[in-house]
């Protein structure tokens, strides 16, 4: 089992994107009401990714707006535990302060316990959930 | 296992809004971009695979 603090108040948890032999370790926010993880754009360029490469998918926001993003299939190491999962990218301006770790293809592999009360997050990884 | 930072009142008022480098769990510099923030983290001798970018919230902002 992972346990993690909370990152000035909020649920972040670090984890190593891959791709290639390129990494970037990243703080996103564990956001249960996210149907899919969500990071800038500028990321793809630090992992050498092409937006033009991307499957494209229109996003909605909290507040009603949608914007276009770009999905790719990347490999994500979790503490050590690596598996592969869907991930969007997006120029919306708010995704430099809050980088979202949403569901799909993440929450499936773990049991997630979040303690508000005592500022932490438990991720229990299903078995044969990754390497 | 990579450590979460801790992020002071100080440094996330000097810096709100902008990206920082982490380094075994410290603040070892700052951005506006994540671009920008690995190019000073690399100045000063840190590689890419050592560094966490982590983002400086804005104090006082509730996230909805």
């Amino acid at each position: 089992m992972f346990r993690f603090p909370y990152y000035k108040g909020r649920p972040h948890i670090p984890l190593i994107l891959e791709y290639g032999n390129r990494e970037h370790h990243i703080l996103p926010l564990l956001d249960s009401g996210a149907d899919s993880s969500i990071f800038h754009r500028q990321t793809l360029t630090i992992l050498g990714l092409d937006w033009a490469q991307g499957k494209k998918k229109i996003l909605d926001n909290a507040d009603g707006s949608i914007f276009e993003a770009r999905e790719f299939r990347l490999s994500v190491n979790l503490n050590g535990l690596r598996f592969p999962a869907r991930i969007c990218f997006a120029d919306h301006p708010a995704l430099s302060e809050f980088p979202l770790l949403g569901r799909m293809d993440i929450f499936d592999k773990f049991l997630i316990t979040i303690c508000e009360r005592d500022q932490y997050i438990d991720l229990k990884p299903h078995e044969g959930s990754g390497e | 296992m990579i450590k979460v930072p801790v992020l002071t009142d100080k440094i996330q008022k000097a810096h709100a809004g902008e990206q920082g480098a982490v380094v075994d769990g410290e603040f070892v510099a700052f951005g506006a971009t994540m671009l920008d923030v690995y190019r000073k983290a690399e100045k000063l001798g840190y590689r890419q695979e050592e560094v966490l970018i982590a983002p400086i919230p804005r104090p006082g902002v509730v996230h909805v």
